[in-house]
This record gives structure tokens, C-alpha cells and sequence, in this order.
């Protein structure tokens, strides 16, 4: 099993990517932007064929890939399912990914799915339960795996340990790299009044493999109370950029890619994003230079 | 203080039935915003994406009774049968068999025939087409999927997306037998005669068919292939 994290796609200096949508799988095709590579969602390649299969065989000919998994469900308490695992690997096999990456958070429970990144107290007994789960994703997969911290609209009273704290400790146990998501980082640290600052300041920068930013809304409650969505569904929020830009400048250029699921906008829009992270990793890490 | 197993039973029950399982308030920690407000968003998370992911499923069911009605179908659905796993490429299946008892849908009989139809029209957009073989033995596609509907099923379906004018189709035209079948990596829908739906019987049970004429009708369709 490989201990790379961090993984450079060939001749990406500044190697921003954009997860990959239907809508735009033609027009990537026929254009074939700039850009250091493509993340899918694992589950939306887990039918035999079809035309998503067809057109992701062309594009993984162009693009190094990102498998992004939604669904393993890694903080179960009832362990994960090996029916998922099995097709997780199909996909897995079948385009041979750079990266591979899931969550810290649960779906399944009882036989049920539920659709949805939930969240987990933290605690040793979440960490034992993950831990054990993560271990057996990557020796199923013979991968190491990044984890991605969640979006989170509620904590619980068990919590004794940061997520931060929690991360690393995984890291240790399992070898496992992270995934941060700045957008998600920002979107909890508002919702549960945590610092979002020291938790990027917490992160040891050899456990960041891949760095996620999307859009997120504000919702006000009737209230007067605000809650942050974490909706996939707009352009990244100025102060995300602020916070990729300050993170970026501790730790150095990693992959970065713009996550983009709802209200799905024109790809120029998509790699305008892209380009903006690129843009980012040059001036925050110092590596400008330009053509008269 | 729950345990993990525990604590995770008591949000899946909150999320799929609406209301907050006794004791859970307690093990959600309540800043100015309640663990009640707080749930919400993930009952929220779990409802309209999978909605949303079926509305672009069936679009056709929601063509002929409109979006409100459609969703509020779908959320009786989802809390009928909420899905039992993370690929969600095979939920929905059986929407047709809810829509077909569902009694808000009483006045429309067709819509369970028509969730069948776009279901069969999803599923065979994303399986592998099957490579002919050099054997010269006929046998069923076995990606195709036939619907003896007791109404004008094709028909209605090609209302539903524009190919043919409402004017131009009653419900009362009769029953159709509409084959569903995924053949040159195009899925092709064709409602089939009677003569036809005689011979695909007679190939389901295994009998000899000696109908020269129905059988090359039925390849050329892609519905008797070489195995």
C-alpha cells in the first residue's frame, strides 16, 4: 500500500480541478480545458454501462481522476457494508483513480440509507468504530485513503475531543491522509461557533492531500437566527477564498477542486473557479511569474 | 448517554419519521438554535435531493400530474420505502407499485404503468449492452423489459414528451404491450402487435416459434438477438 498523500499531476504546477458533472461531459471533451484533474462521485459509476461510463472512459484518457465517495458510511456503528465495498472497488478498478477520498461522517443504519453526511460525536468510541472501518476500506481497496471533514449543522453533549484532534488521531491510527474542505470547515465553524482559523491552524500540513472549496447559502431562520447550508450550489464565498488563501500559504500548493452539485452553472463558470484557485495557489504560495 | 449504535438509531428514526425520538433532545447540544432546527436541516437533506433525483427519473409521471403533485407523491414514497442503500441508481424502482395503490392517483390509472415505463427507459440507460455472439440461436434480449398495460401506454408516453398531441390519444384506444429494449447503445421503445407479444410469450416459456415474419420483426428491433 502506498503512503503518498500527496499526489502532483504531471506538468499541474497549480493543479486546480473541478468535480465532474453530466452536463458538461461533451462540452470537457470537445475542449478539453486546462485543467489537473477531474473528481466523480463513486456512486455515480456503480452501474455496468451506460453513457456516464462511455464518456468517463474518454475523459480518463485526458484527466488523472479523483474517486470521491459519498455513501461507505465510515462512522457506522455497525461497520461497513461489503456489498458497497465491492462496488466501490468495481469502480476503483475499473478507472484506476490518483486519489481516493470519503467522509468523517455516517448514512447507514439498520439497513437503511440515509442520503446525507451525518455527523458524529467525537469521542474514543466514535474513533475506535471509524478507525476500525477506515482500516478496512483501505486494506479492501489496497489504498490509502483521504478523509474529508464534514459539513456539520449539530454536535453532540458526548463530544470530548476537537475534530481537528479526532483527524489527526485517525491519521495516526489508520495512516489514512485528509481531505479539507475549507468550505465545510468555515460552513460548521459559523454554524457551531467554533474558531475557523485555529482549526485550519491545526491541521499538520503533511496530512493534507487535497483541499475541497464550494459554495454555500446563508438561511435565516424565522428566528432572526442564521444557519449556513453547505448546498454545493453557488460560487465560493469570498471568505472561503480568504481562508484557502492564508491556508495555501502554510502549508504549500496541494490539488485543490471546486465542487459544484446543485444548480449546476455553465462549465466557463465552473473553470472560472478553477482558474481563481489556480490563480490563489500561485500568489499565496509566492510562485508568480509572468510573460511580457 | 447513548451509545454510538444507539444515538445513530435514534437520528435515523427522527430523519425518516419527522419527529424527534424521546431522549435525543438531550444528546444534541442547543446554542440559540434548537437540536429540533438543527435536525430539521438534515430532514431536509435527506427528503429533496432524493425527491429531486426522482423527479429527474420520471419526468414524464410528473408531466401528466404536475410538479406539486408529484412531489408530494415522491414524499409519500420516500417515507413508503426510504432507500436501503448508497447507490441510489437502483432506487425508484418501485415507484410504479406505490403510484399503483397510491389513492391521491385514483383518477389517473395509467401513472403506475407510465413510472413502470420511465423506470424501464433509466434502467437500461446505465447496464452494459450485451455483445452479439456467432451462435445462431435466438433468444430474448436480456436487456428488455415488456409492459402489458391495459392502456395506451406508448401513446401516453409520447403525449407526456411532446411526440404526439393529446388530441391524437384517449385512454379508452385499448391496452398496449410496449417493449422497453436497449439495442446499438440506443434505448428504443415499440408497442408491439399482437402476433408479436404471442411470439416473445412463447420465447419467455422456452416453446419452439416457427413464425418467420414476427421473428425477423422482432430482431430487427433488437428484441431477438443472437446468443
Amino acid at each position: 500500500m502506498s503512503n503518498q498523500y500527496i499526489f502532483t499531476p504531471s506538468g499541474a504546477a497549480f493543479p486546480s480541478g473541478i468535480g465532474l458533472k453530466a452536463q458538461h461531459y461533451a462540452e470537457i471533451l470537445a475542449r478539453k480545458p486546462d485543467l489537473a484533474f477531474l473528481e466523480i462521485h463513486a456512486e455515480n459509476f456503480m452501474s455496468s454501462g451506460g453513457a456516464h461510463h462511455r464518456y468517463l472512459e474518454q475523459l480518463a484518457d485526458i484527466y488523472p481522476l479523483s474517486v470521491h465517495g459519498v455513501g461507505m458510511s465510515l462512522g457506522s456503528a455497525s461497520g461497513l457494508s461489503r456489498t458497497h465495498l465491492q462496488r466501490f472497488k468495481g469502480v476503483v478498478e475499473r478507472y484506476s483513480p490518483w486519489l481516493i477520498s470519503e467522509h468523517l461522517a455516517w448514512s447507514e443504519e439498520g439497513g437503511f440509507y440515509l442520503n446525507d453526511l451525518l455527523p458524529l460525536p467525537l469521542n474514543k468510541e466514535s474513533l475506535a468504530v471509524v478507525v476500525d472501518n477506515m482500516n478496512s476500506m483501505q486494506d479492501y481497496l489496497g489504498r490509502k485513503i483521504l478523509i474529508e471533514n464534514p459539513s456539520a449543522y449539530m454536535a453532540f453533549s458526548s463530544t470530548d475531543m476537537s475534530e481537528t484532534e479526532f483527524l489527526v488521531e485517525l491519521a495516526e491510527q489508520t495512516g489514512c491522509g485528509l481531505l479539507l474542505d475549507v468550505n465545510n470547515v468555515f460552513v460548521s465553524g459559523k454554524n457551531m461557533g467554533w474558531s475557523v482559523e485555529d482549526y485550519l491552524k491545526d491541521i499538520p500540513a503533511a496530512l493534507i492531500g487535497e483541499i475541497h472549496l464550494a459554495g454555500h447559502t446563508l438561511k435565516k431562520l424565522e428566528d432572526g437566527l442564521e444557519i449556513r447550508i453547505d448546498d454545493h450550489g453557488s460560487r465560493v464565498a469570498q471568505s472561503v477564498w480568504d481562508l484557502f488563501f492564508e491556508l495555501v500559504n502554510r502549508v504549500g500548493v496541494r490539488p485543490t477542486l471546486i465542487e459544484w452539485d446543485t444548480n449546476i452553472p455553465s462549465l466557463d463558470e465552473l473553470l472560472g473557479e478553477a482558474g481563481k484557485a489556480a490563480d490563489i495557489m500561485k500568489t499565496a504560495s509566492g510562485k508568480v511569474g509572468a510573460n511580457a | 448517554m447513548l451509545s454510538l449504535a444507539e444515538l445513530q438509531r435514534s437520528i435515523r428514526k427522527t430523519i425518516h419519521a419527522g419527529d424527534m425520538v424521546e431522549g435525543l433532545e438531550h444528546e444534541i447540544v442547543s446554542t440559540e438554535l434548537a437540536a429540533a432546527a438543527r435536525l430539521q436541516v438534515y430532514q431536509n437533506n435527506f427528503r429533496e435531493p432524493l425527491a429531486q433525483s426522482l423527479l429527474e427519473v420520471f419526468p414524464i409521471v410528473a408531466a401528466f400530474v404536475g410538479g406539486v403533485f408529484t412531489r408530494t407523491a415522491l414524499r409519500h414514497f420516500i417515507e413508503w420505502e426510504p432507500p436501503i442503500e448508497p447507490c441510489l441508481s437502483n432506487y425508484g424502482k418501485r415507484l410504479g407499485v406505490f403510484l399503483g395503490s397510491y389513492a391521491p392517483a385514483d383518477s389517473v390509472p395509467y401513472l403506475s404503468d407510465l413510472a413502470d415505463l420511465e423506470w424501464a427507459i433509466y434502467e437500461l440507460q446505465h447496464v452494459a449492452e450485451q455483445a452479439p455472439a456467432d451462435e445462431p440461436v435466438l433468444a430474448l434480449n436480456k436487456n428488455s423489459v415488456f409492459i402489458a398495460s391495459k392502456f395506451p401506454l406508448l401513446n401516453l408516453w409520447m403525449v407526456g414528451n411532446g411526440q404526439l398531441r393529446a388530441e391524437a390519444v384517449h385512454i379508452d384506444q385499448g391496452e398496449q404491450f410496449v417493449c422497453i429494449v436497449l439495442s446499438g447503445m440506443r434505448v428504443q421503445l415499440f408497442a408491439l402487435s399482437q402476433k408479436e407479444q404471442i411470439v416473445v410469450t412463447d420465447f419467455k416459456h422456452g416453446k419452439l416459434v416457427d413464425d418467420a415474419d414476427v421473428i425477423r420483426s422482432l430482431s430487427d428491433k433488437g428484441i431477438l438477438v443472437k446468443r
